[in-house]
């Protein structure tokens, strides 16, 4: 009997010792696999004579894990953040540059100077109309990229979801394995990767906390506690924006009925793409087209042209620039959203448009057929006075909106300053914070690699080791053929 | 006639060694048989009647012996139906003509949803789901074949959960509360969890938390199918949605509930049972809306995936889902004598008057071994001591054809005297 049971033990150590090379074979091959955790098919001795390999297990770390997908989140969305100043800041470049608003505000003035200089040259009068065009485009252009940024992100926000969407149901897929497995104890170890790296992907998107039950089961919560995902996936709906125009307020992105981001929201995410997304489409661009607005509602207003009657009766009007709500005036310190995208040259004053920029040096651009707003009443060719007002009111300090978030009393050309710094030290500071961020999710990323991840040396040295055994074992069995050889010579 | 008695004795020497040869033969072709119990043969004598002045030889006959009770080596297998009893006791089996047998042979294989071993007996057992069948302890009465083909589908109505979250006690109050169900209700928390109704339908409950006061809050609890549709915001739901409210009320300075007491929150899922959320860990603390741990039990329809059994012979439905259910019990039986039985083919044992009458009982329990799944016992023949016995009947036997032979020629002495 105990001859057989020599061979009987001998299998199970064969049968142990192939499936664990089988599984040093899966870790080798995927050594390069991030998502994947190194296998370890642990022998132990029993049931009945031998060994077995009850369970295959996985090194994994669960806090490590957690610490990597929170990382990863907040470093997605301050990402998504930058790249948006990113853009922004291309638009507009530095205050010496030629096309920022900024710049084109000095080059005006000096324009103006030259023309109180010169008021008879109607050739420098037309290069007064050239530098005010090129600072109305300038700010419509600036307008324009800040409407492409914000329409980036709510198409990203868009793809976001479906992405948080698809990944869910693919969450189901593997969630449903795992509790299947589980309970029939089989060999789960891949789709815990799987469903492991479903998870890094779904920290892109949406910051999440995860519930791992006793059957294996996972429930996905996003950081502000909104079930994601609890046997079922929930619904992430968004509603895209076909015209996100300054002033429009995209739609908010609810999951399982609850607006978790965007206005209103109730439990908002803290972190991922989608939280990052939606404060460049809700909050950074916003702002920054009220400041545009607010520029341009100031330039309206500096070259406004007043009844000049003796007892004025006319309303002032728009003079040099005016906007889509022209003649009148707009509001000189409540936002018009989207004005910096209407503002532009009175066709009056632009030769181009059959225009007459001397109408600078006179006034009545808003109305040339009035005299009302003729402030060169004796039509006098060297007349500066209304030049000289004008170069004072670009100026003289303004009062501005305070939701701009810049200093609401300035000039308009420290106005335009301080908005290019704003952009820039935002810029620069996000920059930093997205630097931080992503430091800390490489860390994470890395350490967790280095815990749960496959070394190759110490898989070399597992084969080596492994091969012993398989030898040892066999040369057990082959002795036993031997001595049962033996018994059965005896009756020759 | 001393000489023909002596030749009479070798004759039934070398039959009973030839006998004993049989037992070899059956032990040796049987070193593989899953459940096999060796046979041997034991002698005894038979002595015939004389007196002081004559002796007259008897002979010998045989007593084959079935060693039952000898314990088989247990072989480790990957399926989970092969079943193997370390101890005492046997498997109730019928015959596919439906009499019930004894064995230890349990390579059972699910055929037709019925477990059958290798030799076509299925494996009988007590139905613990349809109400239990009675058993009976000393007859193979009330036991029915053990398989999946007797549980088909089966839904579980959810009754119980648990709803422990973190209710954030810095909270502004609510300025429309969700019981209201209008739309831009104002809340704290929603989290959903699914639980299921008598007929495993899903219903997908939508907890509200919100704040009412200073250390009280207000569980909302509607049903999503309710929802309004659109997929923005569920409210307002449907008439009829709301299922229930519930106040709460925390202790300022722990941050633990006061009431209600029990913490439960009991819900009465449509078409379904009452469930009872336990909420005894939720609190009241300065953090933010944290589900910890929202689970409710229940189960949709599902099948039976595989069959799993315990030490005690308790045979475990698993459905698809991962639930399990208590389907049979496996009753192992025993013998006054179990050495005594008589094997039948198939790796079978009858009872006879010799080996008493049956008797059932739970494995595990009293003297009865217990049930061992993914093993086989082995055949209990050892294969070197078999081929010691075959050795020695060869001896024996040539030793008897020996007698036989100088019987003979001593019978031609005695015939030649006359010639």
């Amino acid at each position: 009997m105990s001859l057989t049971l020599s061979v009987d033990t001998a299998r199970s150590s064969l049968q142990a010792t192939s499936e664990q090379i089988s599984v040093v074979s899966r870790n080798i091959a995927r050594v390069n696999d991030s998502d994947a955790t190194r296998k370890t098919a642990t022998i132990v001795s029993g049931p009945g004579v031998g060994v077995s390999i009850p369970l295959i297990g996985r090194t994994s770390n669960q806090l490590l894990f957690n610490a990597y997908l929170t990382a990863n989140s907040s470093s997605q969305a301050q990402t998504s953040i930058t790249s948006a100043l990113d853009q922004l800041q291309n638009t507009v470049d530095d205050t010496d540059a030629e096309h920022s608003p900024a710049a084109l505000m000095a080059k005006l003035s000096a324009s103006l100077q030259t023309y109180s200089g010169d008021p008879q040259n109607s050739a420098v009068a037309a290069s007064v109309v050239s530098a005010a065009k090129d600072l109305s485009n300038a700010l419509n252009s600036a307008s324009a990229a800040v409407t492409q940024v914000r329409q980036q992100a709510d198409s990203d926000i868009a793809t976001s979801v479906s992405n948080i969407n698809s990944l869910l149901s693919q969450f189901q897929t593997l969630n449903n394995q795992v509790i299947k497995g589980t309970s029939n104890g089989s060999d789960i170890t891949d789709v815990l990767d799987a469903r492991d790296a479903v998870l890094k992907q779904l920290s892109n998107e949406v910051g999440i906390r995860t519930v791992t039950r006793d059957n294996g089961d996972m429930a996905i919560y996003t950081d502000s506690g909104v079930t994601l995902f609890d046997k079922s996936p929930r619904q992430v709906t968004f509603q895209q924006t076909a015209n996100l125009a300054a002033g429009a307020t995209g739609a908010a992105v609810y999951a399982d009925g609850v607006p978790i981001a965007g206005t209103p929201h109730i439990m908002e995410i803290q972190s991922g793409k989608l939280a990052g997304l939606v404060s460049v489409r809700d909050d950074i661009a916003v702002t920054y087209q009220s400041q545009l607005d607010a520029m341009a509602g100031g330039l309206i207003n500096a070259f406004a042209e007043t009844d000049q009657s003796p007892t004025p009766t006319l309303p002032a009007a728009a003079g040099l620039f005016t906007y889509s709500g022209g003649p009148a005036l707009p509001p000189s310190d409540t936002l018009v959203p989207g004005l910096a995208s209407s503002i532009k040259v009175n066709a009056n004053v632009d030769p181009a448009q059959g225009g007459d920029a001397t109408l600078i040096r006179d006034g009545g651009i808003s109305n040339p057929g009035n005299p009302a707003y003729t402030y060169n009443t004796s039509n006098g060719a060297s007349f500066t006075g209304r030049i000289q007002d004008l170069i004072s009111s670009l100026g003289a300090t303004q009062t501005f909106d305070a939701s701009t978030q810049l200093p609401t009393s300035s000039s308009l050309s420290d106005y335009a300053k301080n908005s290019v710094s704003w952009l820039e030290a935002l810029r620069q500071s996000a920059g930093a914070e997205a630097d931080y961020r992503s430091t800390v999710a490489q860390r994470a990323a890395s350490s967790l690699s280095q815990t749960t991840g496959v070394n190759l040396d110490e898989e070399m040295t597992n084969l080596l080791d492994l091969e012993r055994t398989f030898q040892a074992s066999s040369r057990l069995i082959n002795t036993v053929n031997d001595m049962l050889t033996t018994l059965l010579q005896s009756f020759s | 006639m001393g000489l023909y008695g002596l030749m009479t004795t070798s004759i039934s020497g070398m039959s009973v060694q030839s006998d004993r040869m049989g037992t070899v033969a059956d032990n040796i072709a049987n070193v593989n048989t899953t459940g096999y119990k060796e046979a041997s043969a034991e002698f005894a004598t038979l002595v015939a009647e004389g007196h002081v002045a004559s002796y007259v030889p008897g002979s010998v006959s045989t007593i084959a012996r079935r060693a039952i009770t000898h314990q088989g080596d247990l072989t480790y297998t990957s399926s989970p139906t092969d079943l193997a009893i370390s101890g005492n006791g046997f498997f109730m089996v019928q015959s596919p003509s439906g009499t019930p047998y004894l064995t230890r042979a349990g390579s059972f294989v699910s055929t037709n949803g019925e477990l059958v071993n290798a030799a076509g007996f299925t494996l009988l057992g007590y139905d613990l789901l349809n109400g239990g069948s009675s058993s009976v302890i000393n007859s193979a009465a009330g036991l029915v074949p053990v398989g999946t083909a007797s549980l088909g589908l089966k839904a579980t109505p959810s009754t119980s959960g648990t709803f422990q979250v973190n209710l954030p006690s810095d909270a502004a109050v609510s300025t429309s509360l969700p019981s209201a169900n209008v739309a831009g209700a104002d809340y704290s928390g929603l989290t959903s969890v699914v639980t299921y109704d008598n007929l495993g339908h899903k219903v997908t409950l939508d907890v509200y938390s919100a704040k009412t006061a200073d250390n009280q809050w207000e569980i909302s609890v509607y049903n999503h199918d309710g929802a309004a549709s659109g997929g923005a915001s569920n409210f307002p739901y449907a008439a009829g949605s709301l299922l229930t409210t519930q106040n709460l009320v925390f202790d300022g300075t722990t941050g633990k509930m006061t009431s209600p007491s029990p913490a439960t929150l009991s819900v009465s899922i449509p078409n379904g049972a009452t469930l009872s959320f336990d909420m005894s860990k939720t609190t009241q603390l300065a953090g933010d809306y944290t589900p910890a741990s929202v689970t409710a039990n229940g189960n949709g329809p599902s099948a039976v995936d595989r069959l799993e059994i315990s030490d005690e012979g308790i045979v475990t439905a698993v459905y698809a889902d991962g639930s399990r259910v208590d389907a049979f019990k496996i009753p192992l039986a025993t013998v006054a004598s179990p050495d005594n039985l008589t094997a039948i083919s198939g790796n079978v044992f009858a009872t006879n008057k010799d080996s008493g009458d049956l008797q059932l009982g739970t494995a595990n329990t009293g003297s009865l071994g217990k049930v061992v799944s993914s093993a086989l016992e082995k055949s209990s023949v050892d294969l070197a001591s078999e081929l010691t016995t075959m050795v020695e009947a060869q001896r024996s036997y040539t030793a008897n054809s020996k007698v036989f032979q100088t019987g003979t020629e001593l019978l031609d002495v005695l015939v030649n005297l006359v010639r």
